[in-house]
């Protein structure tokens, strides 16, 4: 059987993860009066994953919302550290460096009991010095790892 | 090797039910398993339990008339299956608590026989501890 390698939002290991989507692409403009189109810029990249926290591991959300920046108090300890890299985003088929949970949605129903269904969107913010470069390295991770 | 010689009996608040042909007693206890993107069945998640239960009565006496009775009202009530006589029963007793009746069939009349009332419903109390009473060994 597969071994279950988690996907690892900054330290937080997701292990149920039910699915895991990458947005990325490049802007494309067209120009008035021309058939010709302008290619603007990359667009930015997001991931949204879907995940449970079954049982025990509903104590992971601490985790991840101060990841997320929740509150000022969680903002003025975290956001520090993250102007000076974002959050990773690892998993068996992506690496994702500087990326910034945008939206944290997290759902107890009554259908399931014991546990809580995580919606994580993330987005690329490139920190500003190493932006450039670290775009590339996120690249480059991308295609020396792309089948671990 | 264990007999069978012992008889249970079913009782409705506590009333002993006349002429009961077959109770039917099933716990849902539903749970799925939950794969995730690299591997499969790496947890299980549980959803809400349910119990229902079915039994058929002879339509003599006074039973099927109170049970129909309880149906219409739409009035909880207690289901009781215990040892009448004898131990062999893997249980000692099952209670289920406020029992609601959805469906009652109140008699079918036939040309021969007895006519035969068919009367389903939802168990809404069956998880406590003392709901489920094992002989003590």
């Amino acid at each position: 059987m597969a071994v279950n390698i988690p996907v690892l939002v900054g330290a937080v290991p997701l292990l149920m993860v039910q699915s895991y989507v990458v947005n990325e692409g490049y802007k494309a403009a067209s120009i008035a009066g021309s058939s010709l189109m302008q290619m603007v810029s990359p667009t930015t990249k997001t991931i949204t994953i879907e995940a449970l926290l079954v049982d025990a591991e509903r104590a992971l959300r601490p985790a991840l919302e101060a990841m997320a920046l929740t509150s000022r108090a969680l903002a003025s300890v975290t956001a520090p550290l993250l102007s000076v890299a974002g959050i990773p985003v690892v998993s068996k088929n992506f690496i994702h460096l500087d990326m910034q949970v945008t939206s944290l949605t997290f759902t107890q129903d009554n259908q399931n009991r014991e546990a809580l269904k995580v919606n994580i969107q993330l987005t690329n913010v490139p920190r500003p010095k190493l932006g450039g470069l670290l775009g590339l390295a996120d690249v480059a991770l991308g295609v020396g790892s792309a089948f671990v | 090797m264990p007999d069978w010689n012992s008889r249970l009996e079913v009782s409705v608040n506590g009333t002993a039910l006349v002429a009961v042909e077959s109770v039917t007693p099933t716990y849902t206890t539903p749970v799925t398993p939950i794969h995730s993107i690299e591997a499969d069945n790496v947890g299980a998640l549980y959803h809400p339990q349910t119990a229902t239960f079915t039994m058929t009565v002879k339509a003599i006496g006074g039973s099927v008339a109170t049970l129909t009775k309880l149906a219409i009202a739409g009035t909880k009530f207690n289901i009781q299956l215990a040892e009448k006589r004898g131990t062999d029963w893997t249980f000692n007793k099952l209670l289920f608590r406020d029992c609601v009746i959805s469906s009652v069939n109140p008699s079918n009349v036939v040309m021969d026989g007895v006519p035969i009332a068919t009367i389903s419903g939802m168990v809404l109390g069956f998880n406590a501890d003392t709901d489920i009473e094992l002989p003590s060994a």
